[in-house]
This record gives C-alpha cells, sequence and structure tokens, in this order.
C-alpha cells in the first residue's frame, strides 16, 4: 500500500499516472483499515472514504481542467490533504492543515478573474492564521503530545473551545464563515471545487479527532451554533443573486448541519455525519462544476441569467436538476440518507429538534428548487459544451450511493 | 413507445390473475433487511385492486397523451418521468418498510413536479413550486414519524409504535398529499400541468397516495382523537371545495376541486372508521375522475389549450360521442344510482347518518354532498349549452372517441360486478323503491335525447343526406322544434324567478338562466 503512494509521488509531473498510483494507494488502503506506519497510521473507516472522495473530486479535476498549472497545484494539495487525513500525531495533522492553505491561495491569486481576489485572499489568511494559532498554546499545554493523533484527555471548556477554534473555521461554522462567499467567488472553478469538496472536510475529519474531549456538558453552546447556521445561513442563501455565493452559503448549511449531528457524540451521530459529509463532498463539488461551466459558457454568474438549460442542452438540464436535488434531500441519494439519520438521532435527543430542523428541511429545499426551476425553464439558448458536462457523470453516480453506509455495519 | 405499452399490458394482465385470487391472503416479499435499507413488499386484496386500477387508467393515459401531446418536443421527457412516477406510485402501494416508502413518497413529489413543470412559462413554474413545497412539507412530517421507528426496530405493528404521539405527523403527513385543508393550495396550481398529466396524477393516484398511506396505518389510526381530526379536516375540505368549485372560471380548476371534495368525501369515510369502504370509493373515483380529465382534456385540446370557461361556445354542436361520455362520467360522480359510484357513497351517506353529530357537521356534509350535483351540472353548462361562436375547431380522432369508452364501461359497472361477485358491501337503499320509476324515467328520458342528438348530427350527412332529414321531419318531431321548447321553458322559468323576489333573481341570474333543472335536482336529493 504504501509502495502506491511512494510511486505516485514518483509521477508527480503526469498527473493521470499521479492520479492512478493513489487511487491503488487508496483501494489497497480499504483492505488495511488498521495500519500503523511510522507517519501514517490508518485506523478507521471513515478517514479511508474521505480519501477516496478526494480522489474522486481529483479524478473530475483531471478531466475537465486544461491548465497545467492547475494541475499540480491541485495534485499539491490533494497530497496533503491525504497526509492531513492519515497523520500518526497531533503535529503533523497541525503542520498539513496549515500547508494546505499554499496551494488555495496560490489558486486564487494567480488564476481568479476578478480584482477582489486580494481581498478575499486576505479573508483566508487572517481568518485561517487567528483561528489556528492559539492550537499551537493547547498543544504545548499538553506536552507536545506525539504519540497519537485523537484528543481524549480532560479539558477545561475555555481549554477545548480553543482547540475546536482553527478546526471550526475550516468547517465553516456560521460566525467564522465570512471568507468562504468571498474565497468561493473568486476562485477559479478547480479551486472551488477543490475548497468545497476537500477542505471543508478537512475541518470536520480534525473534529472527529477532538471529539474525545467534549464531555457532554460542553455539547450544547456547539448545538446553539449548529441551529443559527443551519437557520441563518439557509436564509442567506435565498437571498443571493450570485450562483456561487448561493453554493457557498448552502455548504455553510450543510455544514452546520453537519456539526448539528457530531455534536450529538454517540456512534451513529457519528457514522451519519460521515454520510453526510460525502454527500456534500460530492454534492458541492459538481454543483461549482456546473455553475462553472456555466460561467465559461456565458461570462456570468447571476441566476437572473442563469435560465433556459432545457431548451439548450437536455443533458446540462437533466444533470443540474439530479445534482441540485441531492443537494436538497432527495431519495435515493447518499444526503437524504443522512439526513434521516440526522433527524432520527435528534429526535432522540429532544423534541424541540422538530422546529429547528423544520425551518432549515424548508427554506433549503426552496432554494434548491428555485434554482432548479429557474435554470431549467426560459427561452434563449446557451451553447454548452456537452463533452465537459459529461465528465461529471461519475460523480453524479457516486452522490447516489448509499452503499457506503453499508461499511460500518 | 409500442412496446413499452404491450409490456404495460402483458403486466396488467398478470394483476388481473392476481386480483381475482388474492381475496383472503397476504403474500409477503422481503428482499433485504438490513436495519434501515430493507425492501420489504406487501401484497393483499386492496393493494391489488389498486393496482389493477391503476395499470387501466395508465394504460389509458399513455394513449391519451399521444394524442394529446402529439409532436411536442419535449415528449420524451414527458414519457421518462411519468413512468418514474407510476412506478414510485406502484412501489407506494405495494411497500411495508421504512426505506421503500420514504423513497416512494419523495420521488412521487419529484416527479409530480418535473410533471407539472413541462410547459415553459410562469404559470406552470409556479404551479411546480407550489407543488413540490407542500410535498415537502409532508415529506419532513413522514420523516418524523418515522424517525420513532428505530425504537421499534422498523417492524410496523409493535407496541411502542403505538404509544407515540407520532401517529399525529403520519395523519398530517396524509393531509399534506391528498391536499387536505391546510393544504390544499397546491392541487388547483398543478392544474397547470398538460391534461394526460392531470388526468393521472391528480385524479387517481397522487391525491389517493395519503389516504392509502391512512388505510395502510389503518390499526395506528384507530384512536377517537386522530379520527376526529380525519373527520373534521375531511368535511371541512369537501365543503369549501364544493363551494369554490361553484365560482371558479377555469372548468380544469373546477374537475380538481372537485377530485378536492371526493378526497374529502373518503377522509370523512376514514374518520368514520370505515377504512375497506373509504378505499373503494377510492377506486370508483380514480375510474370516473381520470376519464373525466380525459374528455375535459379532449374539450380543451379542441379550444387550443385554453382552459378558462368563459369563452366555450359552441361546444356541443360537435363532439356528440364525447358528450354522452362526459354525461354518463357526470352521473358516476354524482353517485346516481346504476353506476359504480352509487355503491360507495351511498353507503358512506348511510353510515354517517346513522351516528348523532353536531349539527355544523351534518350540515355542512349534506350542503357538500349536495353541491356535488352543483358542480357537475356547471361543468355541463359550461361546457355544452352555450352557442355563441359560428365557426367552431374540433379535432376528431377515431382513437378519442372510442378510448374513454372503455373507462365509462368499466366506471359505470365495474363496482357493481365486484359487489356481486367478490365484496359484501350491503346495499342499503331505503327509499329506492318509490323513487326509482321516476328516476329511470326521467334518465331515460334524457339518454333519449342525447342518442337522438348523436344520431342524427353524426349520421345526418352520412348515410341517405337529405332523404333521412326529410324523412325525420315528415315522421317524427324535428328535434330543432324540441330544442326551441327546452329553451323557451328555460327562460319562463327565469322570468318566474324573476318575478318573485330580489334575493332569488340575482342568484338566478347569476346562473344564466338554468334554474328550472337547478330546482329538480334539489327536489330529487330531498327525498
Amino acid at each position: 500500500m504504501m509502495e502506491y503512494f511512494l510511486l505516485s509521488l514518483v509521477w508527480f509531473f503526469k498527473p493521470m499516472y499521479f492520479f492512478l498510483f493513489l487511487l491503488f494507494y487508496v483501494l489497497f488502503m480499504m483492505n488495511s483499515y488498521s495500519w500503523s506506519g511510522l507517519f501514517m497510521v490508518v485506523d478507521s473507516m471513515t478517514f479511508i472514504l474521505l480519501i477516496m472522495m478526494s480522489l474522486f473530486i481529483m479524478g473530475i479535476i483531471m478531466m475537465s481542467e486544461k491548465n497545467n498549472n492547475l494541475l499540480i497545484l491541485t495534485e499539491m494539495l490533494v497530497l496533503v490533504c491525504i497526509l492531513f487525513f492519515v497523520p500518526s500525531n497531533f503535529l503533523m495533522l497541525y503542520m498539513f492543515f496549515e500547508l494546505s492553505m499554499f496551494p488555495i491561495l496560490v489558486m486564487i491569486l494567480g488564476y481568479g478573474s476578478q480584482i477582489e481576489k486580494i481581498n478575499s485572499s486576505y479573508y483566508l489568511i487572517f481568518y485561517a492564521a487567528f483561528c489556528s494559532f492559539p492550537f499551537l498554546f493547547v498543544y504545548f499545554n499538553t506536552n507536545f503530545l506525539l504519540v497519537f493523533s485523537y484528543y481524549d484527555i480532560i479539558l477545561s471548556w475555555e481549554v477545548f473551545f480553543i482547540l475546536t477554534l482553527s478546526f471550526m473555521m475550516k468547517f465553516p461554522i456560521y460566525f467564522l464563515h465570512l471568507w468562504l462567499p468571498k474565497a468561493h467567488v473568486e476562485a477559479p472553478t478547480t479551486a472551488s471545487m477543490l475548497l468545497a469538496g476537500l477542505l471543508l472536510k478537512l475541518g470536520t475529519a480534525g473534529f472527529f479527532r477532538i471529539l474525545g474531549s467534549m464531555n457532554f456538558i460542553h455539547n450544547n453552546m456547539w448545538m446553539i451554533i449548529a441551529f443559527l447556521g443551519m437557520v441563518l445561513g439557509s436564509f442567506c442563501c435565498v437571498f443571493q443573486s450570485d450562483s456561487k455565493s448561493l453554493a457557498a452559503y448552502s455548504s455553510v448549511t450543510h455544514m452546520s448541519f453537519l456539526l448539528l449531528s457530531l455534536v450529538f457524540i454517540s456512534m451513529s451521530g457519528k457514522i451519519s455525519s460521515l454520510m453526510l459529509m460525502l454527500a456534500h463532498g460530492y454534492t458541492s463539488t459538481l454543483m461549482f462544476y456546473l455553475v462553472g461551466e456555466y460561467y465559461h459558457t456565458s461570462t456570468s454568474r447571476m441566476i437572473y441569467f442563469m435560465n433556459s438549460f432545457f431548451s439548450s442542452s437536455m443533458i446540462m438540464g437533466i444533470l443540474f436538476s439530479l445534482v441540485f436535488l441531492s443537494n436538497s434531500g432527495v431519495p435515493p441519494s447518499l444526503s437524504f440518507l443522512s439526513e434521516f439519520l440526522v433527524v432520527t438521532n435528534g429526535m432522540i435527543f429532544t423534541k424541540s429538534m422538530f422546529t429547528i430542523v423544520f425551518i432549515y428541511f424548508l427554506v433549503s429545499f426552496y432554494y434548491s428548487l428555485f434554482l432548479i426551476t429557474n435554470s431549467l425553464m426560459g427561452k434563449v439558448f446557451l451553447n454548452f459544451n456537452t463533452w465537459n458536462i459529461g465528465f461529471s457523470s461519475p460523480l453524479v453516480l457516486m452522490m447516489y450511493n448509499v452503499f457506503w453506509f453499508s461499511v460500518f455495519y | 413507445m409500442n412496446i413499452s405499452i404491450y409490456l404495460i399490458l402483458l403486466v396488467f394482465g398478470f394483476f388481473m390473475l392476481m386480483v381475482w385470487s388474492f381475496p383472503f391472503m397476504k403474500l409477503s416479499l422481503y428482499f433485504v433487511e438490513w436495519d434501515f435499507l430493507s425492501l420489504k413488499f406487501n401484497m393483499y386484496f386492496n393493494s391489488v385492486l389498486f393496482s389493477f386500477i391503476l395499470m387501466l387508467v395508465t394504460f389509458s393515459v399513455l394513449v391519451f397523451s399521444t394524442y394529446y401531446l402529439n409532436s411536442e418536443l419535449n415528449f420524451n421527457y414527458y414519457y421518462f418521468v411519468l413512468l418514474i412516477f407510476v412506478g414510485s406510485m406502484f412501489s407506494l402501494n405495494y411497500s411495508n418498510s421504512v426505506f421503500t416508502m420514504l423513497l416512494s413518497w419523495d420521488l412521487l413529489g419529484i416527479s409530480s413536479f418535473f410533471l407539472v413543470l413541462f410547459y415553459n412559462n410562469w404559470d406552470s413554474c409556479s404551479g411546480a413550486m407550489n407543488t413540490a413545497l407542500t410535498n415537502r412539507l409532508g415529506d419532513y412530517f413522514m420523516f418524523v414519524f418515522f424517525s420513532g421507528c428505530i425504537f421499534s426496530g422498523y417492524f410496523f405493528m409493535s407496541f411502542s409504535f403505538f404509544s407515540f404521539f407520532m401517529v399525529m405527523m403520519l395523519v398530517l403527513t396524509a393531509f399534506t398529499k391528498s391536499a387536505q385543508f391546510p393544504f390544499s393550495s397546491w392541487l388547483p396550481k398543478a392544474m397547470s400541468a398538460p391534461t394526460p398529466v392531470s388526468s393521472l396524477v391528480h385524479s387517481s393516484t397522487l391525491v389517493t397516495a395519503g389516504l392509502i398511506l391512512l388505510m395502510n396505518f389503518n390499526y395506528l389510526i384507530m384512536h377517537k382523537n386522530v379520527l376526529f381530526m380525519c373527520l373534521a379536516i375531511g368535511i371541512f375540505t369537501m365543503f369549501f371545495s364544493s363551494i369554490t368549485a361553484l365560482v371558479e372560471e377555469d372548468l380544469k380548476k373546477v374537475v380538481a376541486l372537485s377530485t378536492l371534495s371526493q378526497m374529502g368525501f373518503s377522509m370523512v369515510t376514514l374518520g368514520l372508521g370505515l377504512n375497506f369502504i373509504s378505499f373503494i370509493h377510492l377506486v370508483s373515483h380514480a375510474l370516473f375522475k381520470s376519464c373525466l380529465f380525459m374528455q375535459v382534456g379532449y374539450i380543451i385540446h379542441c379550444s387550443f389549450g385554453q382552459q378558462d370557461g368563459r369563452n366555450y361556445s359552441n361546444n356541443g354542436n360537435l363532439p356528440n360521442f364525447i358528450q354522452l361520455q362526459l354525461l354518463v362520467t357526470l352521473f358516476c360522480l354524482c353517485g346516481l344510482i346504476f353506476s359504480s359510484g352509487a355503491v360507495s357513497k351511498d353507503f358512506i351517506l348511510e353510515m354517517f347518518f346513522m351516528n348523532n353529530h353536531m349539527i355544523i357537521f351534518g350540515l355542512m356534509f349534506f350542503i357538500s354532498v349536495y353541491l356535488t350535483f352543483g358542480y357537475s351540472y356547471r361543468l355541463w353548462k359550461s361546457f355544452f349549452l352555450s352557442f355563441n361562436k359560428v365557426m367552431n375547431h374540433f379535432s376528431s380522432s377515431v382513437f378519442m372517441n372510442f378510448l374513454s369508452f372503455m373507462l365509462v364501461v368499466f366506471s359505470v359497472s365495474f363496482l357493481w360486478w365486484l359487489n356481486m361477485n367478490m365484496m359484501n358491501i350491503p346495499g342499503l337503499f331505503l327509499y329506492l323503491d318509490f323513487y326509482v320509476p321516476l328516476f329511470y324515467t326521467v334518465f331515460v328520458f334524457f339518454m333519449l335525447f342525447m342518442g337522438f342528438k348523436l344520431l342524427f348530427k353524426e349520421l345526418s350527412y352520412k348515410f341517405f343526406g337529405d332523404y333521412l332529414a326529410k324523412n325525420s321531419i315528415y315522421k317524427m318531431k324535428n328535434i330543432k322544434f324540441m330544442d326551441l321548447f327546452l329553451n323557451n321553458m328555460m327562460s319562463k322559468g327565469f322570468s318566474f324567478f324573476n318575478g318573485t323576489s330580489l334575493v332569488s333573481g340575482l342568484y338566478m341570474k347569476s346562473k344564466n338562466y338554468n334554474s328550472v333543472l337547478i330546482l329538480i335536482m334539489f327536489l330529487f336529493l330531498l327525498f
């Protein structure tokens, strides 16, 4: 398994072979899901599934991106993220967490199209720096734990809050989310896809590792933040005029829902949040990809102009509807399964979960459906590049793949 | 398209065989049973009978849509989404596990959204959004209901299932899908769909899905408060939809509101505890309502797609066979004797009035059932009794003349046949022996009138040309004189009411002079 990883590093400048050997790496890793090396420790199927998802995203980028520089940057980012998912100690985790910022910054600053990219990269850098540096303080006070990469010692709530702060910024939780819409709007399509599909999962995977320290008297605060994120984020989505910004706020909403599921600190809570992670990864990557295809055709991201997919290219209409339907949680998609599990867990926890999830459900369905109706109907003709659109079909298949759930049973 | 109709016919024949062998057994198929992902199917008499009717209606609608949506660019899209819809309706019918129920329920909502979205205009888009959002509300209630399943091990009849207040969630889900009182706004708006869609979806399948859900869980619902809620909401739905159907101008919406009223009627029956009769009422309603939609669709197609009934005129001249079928369908809708509607409707009326209800309930129920006659008459009048235009367009097709004939025959005779041979719904026809001769005479008279019109208008220039016309003028009464006679009677009736009092004058004027017939029907119903 490790030999394929090293072989992929040999082919760093030929993206296809890089992808091939990493694919073998993941597939062999599925067999050895309890493997311990010096710098890489594989101890749970969750991280293997996340690496698999990141490879799917890299695959679609390989097929569709024509700029070689962006491909090399993508490879760098995916490598860093894979090393983040299976670290052997917390220092390595932190190192790769911060290192993942670099390729994204270069992509946004180098290949974005508007002048506001400078402003958005400032937001990105400063949010990431201010939220992650306090982590080193906690790391120092726990005597530089170098043996495992899980925290399950007893911490006071202030220290625990600092510990989660860095991951919460990457999540993104509602009050620390301002960098996300800005970064998405200014980034090229590839960077948006990676950001949405992969980088947001860094925050959640990190949260998995510190969940052992969260006691049941601390998790109410995170639930309240998650409620606020869900409700306010979905209302923000309704009023957006830029489709990429709408997809970004939709990511914020889904991630807040994921946080809600994680802080139940139960086995089914963690499994359902993993399913939601996978579903969100595939779905929002595809959302950004299709919006990017529309942008390449018509040089505009405004929702007001995004119409008549039906008359222009039926495959675009069908794939667009499938992606946004999966975004809103329609069976048989993976997001439906995960939302059902989260609602079940929530109702067991407290019956007042009914009202909050009710608002989230309806409003998130509304904006997805509004976007579908708006984009399908219309009477103009847009000249889509159907070959590029068809590249997204493997990911569409993955979005509806509920069988990841059976890995845990 | 041809091969799929052949395959549907094949499955149809298979189901027909199954229906006749299933009255006393229940076949359950459990495919996989991992905790949540479990595919379990349940076949017993109710569901097999319903799928038989569904097959019949689907087959007719598919052939109808080749007529209605002829040479549409997006026909393949429509066909594909319709097949998804029919598949999910079938799986809802037979499903016995959480996963299949949730899956088929959501797919019903989503595929009806895509079907309403067929035309590319503002009405379609807003109606589709309305449909999908209301359905999603019901989906959420169903989620919450099934989230209580986890302690029962996803088994439907366990004790902890009974003790939850979650049954209210289930009832609310059925209310949204079947468009009962607070959630009924989507059904008239969904009439911006093409008529074949309405005739399959909004007449017999989508709106009955909620009631079928309640019937499948009928042991769970037999609780005093739950049944009371069903009864109250059902009566209110019936009442306000019947009244709305009297003043609505868009005739397809009138048919939608009549569907709503019949669904309210079924909900009332469920609220009385009679779930099998409610199901039988749904089955007969499915037949004649889809038939009614198809005939209304033919008339709409003849008016180039205009659904607003204010300028319909001269429709009574040409499609005579359609008129006859429409008349018989309306009779079935009203539940007149010798049609399928009578089997279930009569029984329900008897059972309702055997209890002691509040006077409000009784009055509302009575007025709603009376207004069934009201809007049926309104449909008839708006289509065929106005002769303003000189020139009319009609698209005759051999298909269309005889297609709904099969459904009409079924809707008249099917339930009687079933009643005599398989089930045993007691016929409590208490007042029948006194009024049957009178009713029979009027019925026969009216049918003869229609028959004459059909014969003489259809065949007058086909065989013997002028010879037959001259023959009939000299030997029998001319139809023109009978027509003028009836018009004269109507105007005399109007002036009678006009001279009587101001209130009745305003009321009758708004009904456009055809008040005598209303009075006759009222007298009929009262006794």
